[in-house]
C-alpha cells in the first residue's frame, strides 16, 4: 500500500507540486496578522475622532503633524481645521493614551488567553486562570479603600504575583505543574483571594469608594494616562514579544505532554517560563485596567476561526484582534450612554458572552 | 528516498539495567533488552506490567530511576533533547483532545526538532511533511482538519508527524486501540513497511494475535519485569500466556496468513 511511496525513489514532479502548492495554498493565513495591524491602525484614528468633542479625522492628522513638526501654526484666525486649546488636551492627554492603553491591555490579554488555553489544552483557560484577577483586585481594592489610589497599579500587580506564586507553589506541591493540577490550584488562590476582596469591601467601604471600587473589579480604562501606556507598552514589549516569537513550540504541545517531550521540547521549564511569562503580561494590564473578563477566553476563539490553530500565526494575530476588539469596546463603553460612562468590562462581556455562546453552539454543530 | 531511512543507520538500540519507580512504586526493575533495527518488536504484558513506561523511558520523556538506554552505544540522555529527538519519535496513546490543528499542520509539529524555536519553517519542512503524509497513505489530506479524520486515519497522521522527525526508531504505544479491525492491519502494515526500510519499530500492544501477525520480534513484560523475549514464533508459546495473563491458550495457525493464532480458553480455576 502506502510503502509503494517510499519504493519509488523521485515521485514525478506531478504528483509532488501540486501537493507543495497546496501547502502553500494555505499560506494566505499568514497574511492575518498583516491585515489586523491594518485593521488596528485605522481604528485608533478613527476611535480618536469619536466622543462628545467633535473632531474630524482631518483634524486629527493636521493636529499630529504640527506636533511632529513642532510647527504650531497661529492659533489666531478663523481656520475651521483648527483645535482648540481644550480639544488638543482632550485629544492627546484624554483620548490617545486611553486608545493606547486599550490596544495594549487588549492584545495583552488575548495573546495570554490564547497561550493558557495551549498550555492547559483547556478550551475554557483564560488569562486569569492562575488567580491573577482575584489576586490583583485584593491588592487593588486594599490600596483603593485605604485611600491610596496613587500605588494602585503596584498593588494590583503584586498581588497578582503573589496569587501566581500561591497558585503554582500549590500545584508543585501537590506533584508536578500539570495542566489540571495547575488550574484547580489556581481557583482555589482565587476564591480565596475573591473571599477576603469582599469581606474588605463589605467592612470598609463607604460612599463614593464602592463605585470606585466596582469599577476596578469590572475592568476600566477611564483613567488611563501616558504612565498606563508607558506600563502596558513595557510589559507587551519585555514580556508579549518573546512569547509571540517563540509560539511556535506551543504546537508540540497539541498532543500531550509526553509527545512535547519527544520532540526534544523541555516540558517542565518550557511550561513554567511560559506561565511565569503570561501572568507577568497579565498582571501588569490588570494593574492598570482592572480584570477586564472575556477578552482573554473569546478572543483566541474567535481568532481560531479565522487563522486555523498554528500558534505561530494565531499569536500575533489574536494580539493585534485583542487590540482591536478593546479599542472599540471602550469607545463602546464610554460614548453609548453619554455623558455617562460604563465600565468597559461590562461591555466585553455583553458581547462576550452571546458570542461564547455561539462558539459553543458551532462546536456542537461540527461534532 | 525515504525519509526514515535517512537515519537508518541508527545502530543498536539497547535497555540496560533500566529500572523505574513512581513514588514509592516499582514499576519496572531489571529491564535489560534488545531492541532489533530493521523489525517490529512488539511489547506485550497485562495492564499495569510496565508497558508505557518502559516506551516512555526508552523514549526518554520518563526520567530512568537507574539503568539507562543506549543507542548505538550512546547513552541517549547524554544527547541533548533536539539532538535525541532527531533519533527517536515516540506516539502516545491517542488522546482524544479536539486539537483544532489541520492534518498538514499536526504533522509539521514533527519538525519542530530541526529549528530553532523562533524560526519558521522551510519549503524543505513542507516537503517532508507532504512526503511523510504520502508514506502513511494519505496523500492529499493536508488541509483536512484533524478533528474530521476517522481514528485510523489520525493514527497514521500521528505516525506521519513521527515520519516528519526523520528518526530511525520510531516508538508507538497502542497504536492500534480504538481502531477497526481493518484499520489495525492497515496502522500495522505500514509499520512493518517502515521496518522493513530500515527502522527500528517497537511497539506496545494488547492484542495477542496482532502481535503474532505482526512483530518479529517480542517483549513479555509481567510485573515489571521482562520474562520473555525473542523471535515471536519461538517465544509466544500457550505455556507462556497462561503463566502471564492466567487464562489457558492454544497455538493455531492461521491458514490465511501462515502466521500462528492462539485461541483462548476461559479463566483457569483452581
Amino acid at each position: 500500500m502506502s510503502l509503494q511511496h517510499r519504493a519509488r525513489p523521485g515521485a514525478p514532479p506531478t504528483s509532488r507540486f501540486p501537493a507543495a502548492a497546496r501547502r502553500a495554498g494555505a499560506r494566505p493565513a499568514a497574511l492575518w496578522p498583516l491585515a489586523l495591524g491594518g485593521v488596528l491602525a485605522v481604528s485608533v484614528v478613527l476611535a480618536l475622532t469619536i466622543g462628545p468633542a467633535d473632531i474630524s479625522p482631518l483634524q486629527v492628522a493636521r493636529s499630529a503633524a504640527e506636533r511632529v513638526t513642532g510647527a504650531g501654526t497661529s492659533p489666531a484666525g478663523g481656520d475651521a481645521a483648527a483645535l482648540s486649546s481644550v480639544q488638543e488636551a482632550i485629544l492627546w492627554q484624554l483620548r490617545l493614551p486611553r486608545l493606547l492603553t486599550a490596544a495594549f491591555v487588549g492584545a495583552g490579554l488575548a495573546l495570554s488567553g490564547a497561550v493558557m488555553q495551549a498550555l492547559t489544552r483547556n478550551p475554557l483557560a483564560d488569562p486569569y486562570l492562575l488567580g491573577l484577577s482575584s489576586g490583583a483586585s485584593l491588592g487593588a481594592v486594599s490600596v483603593l479603600l485605604l485611600g491610596a489610589a496613587v500605588v494602585l497599579p503596584l498593588a494590583a500587580f503584586a498581588g497578582a504575583m503573589a496569587a501566581l506564586v500561591l497558585t503554582l507553589s500549590l500545584a508543585a506541591a501537590a506533584g508536578s505543574i500539570s495542566p489540571s493540577r495547575t488550574v484547580l490550584a489556581g481557583l482555589a488562590v482565587s476564591s480565596a483571594a475573591s473571599a477576603l476582596t469582599s469581606f474588605i469591601i463589605f467592612f470598609s467601604a463607604k460612599g463614593d469608594s464602592y463605585r470606585e471600587v466596582l469599577n476596578w473589579l469590572l475592568g476600566s480604562l477611564a483613567g488611563s494616562t501616558w504612565a498606563s501606556v508607558a506600563i502596558t507598552a513595557v510589559a507587551f514589549l519585555l514580556a508579549g514579544i518573546p512569547i509571540l516569537l517563540t509560539g511556535g513550540l506551543l504546537d508540540g504541545f497539541s498532543f500531550g505532554d509526553n509527545a512535547a517531550g519527544a520532540l526534544g521540547l523541555n516540558v517542565p521549564v518550557l511550561r513554567w517560563v511560559l506561565l511565569a511569562g503570561t501572568a507577568v503580561l497579565t498582571g501588569a494590564m490588570v494593574s492598570v485596567s482592572g480584570s477586564i473578563g472575556f477578552v482573554g477566553l473569546i478572543l483566541p476563539h474567535a481568532v481560531r476561526l479565522l487563522t486555523g490553530a498554528r500558534h505561530r500565526v494565531l499569536l500575533p494575530a489574536v494580539a493585534l484582534a485583542g487590540a482591536v476588539f478593546l479599542v472599540w469596546a471602550d469607545t463602546l463603553a464610554r460614548t453609548v450612554f453619554e455623558p455617562r460612562e460604563i465600565p468597559v468590562g461590562i461591555v466585553t462581556a455583553l458581547i462576550g458572552a452571546p458570542v461564547f455562546a455561539v462558539l459553543l453552539w458551532r462546536r456542537k454543530a461540527r461534532s | 528516498m525515504s525519509a526514515a531511512g535517512t537515519a537508518a543507520a541508527a545502530g543498536e538500540l539497547r535497555t540496560h539495567g533500566l529500572a523505574y519507580s513512581a513514588g514509592q512504586r516499582l514499576i519496572l526493575s531489571g529491564i535489560e533488552c534488545a531492541l532489533p533495527g530493521s523489525a517490529v518488536t512488539g511489547l506485550l504484558g497485562p495492564n499495569g506490567a510496565g508497558k508505557s513506561s518502559l516506551l516512555r523511558l526508552i523514549a526518554a520523556v520518563l526520567k530512568p530511576t537507574s539503568g539507562q538506554v543506549s543507542l548505538a552505544g550512546t547513552d541517549l540522555r547524554s544527547l541533548k533533547r533536539k539532538e535525541r529527538a532527531q533519533h527517536l519519535a515516540f506516539v502516545d496513546q491517542q488522546v482524544d483532545a479536539d486539537v483544532p490543528l489541520s492534518v498538514a499542520d499536526a504533522v509539521l509539529v514533527g519538525r519542530l526538532p530541526y529549528r530553532p524555536a523562533y524560526a519558521p519553517e522551510t519549503i524543505r519542512d513542507e516537503l517532508i511533511v507532504q512526503r511523510s503524509l504520502a508514506q502513511v497513505g494519505l496523500e492529499g489530506f493536508g488541509a483536512r482538519r484533524l478533528d474530521s479524520l476517522s481514528g485510523g486515519e489520525r493514527q497514521r497522521v500521528h505516525i506521519a508527524r513521527a515520519l516528519a522527525q526523520q528518526t530511525g526508531v520510531l516508538l508507538l504505544d497502542e497504536p492500534t486501540n480504538h481502531l477497526d479491525l481493518n484499520a489495525q492491519n492497515g496502522v500495522l502494515d505500514l509499520l512493518r513497511g517502515l521496518a522493513r526500510g530500515g527502522s527500528t519499530v517497537v511497539a506496545a500492544l494488547h492484542d495477542i494475535n496482532l502481535t503474532a501477525a505482526y512483530c518479529d520480534h517480542v517483549i513479555v513484560l509481567a510485573g515489571g519485569r521482562v520474562v520473555a523475549s525473542g523471535e515471536t514464533a519461538s517465544t509466544l508459546t500457550p505455556g507462556l500466556i497462561r503463566s502471564v495473563y492466567g487464562v489457558p491458550a492454544v497455538r493455531l495457525d492461521n491458514p490465511l496468513t501462515g502466521r500462528p493464532v492462539f485461541a483462548f480458553g476461559g479463566t483457569d480455576q483452581p
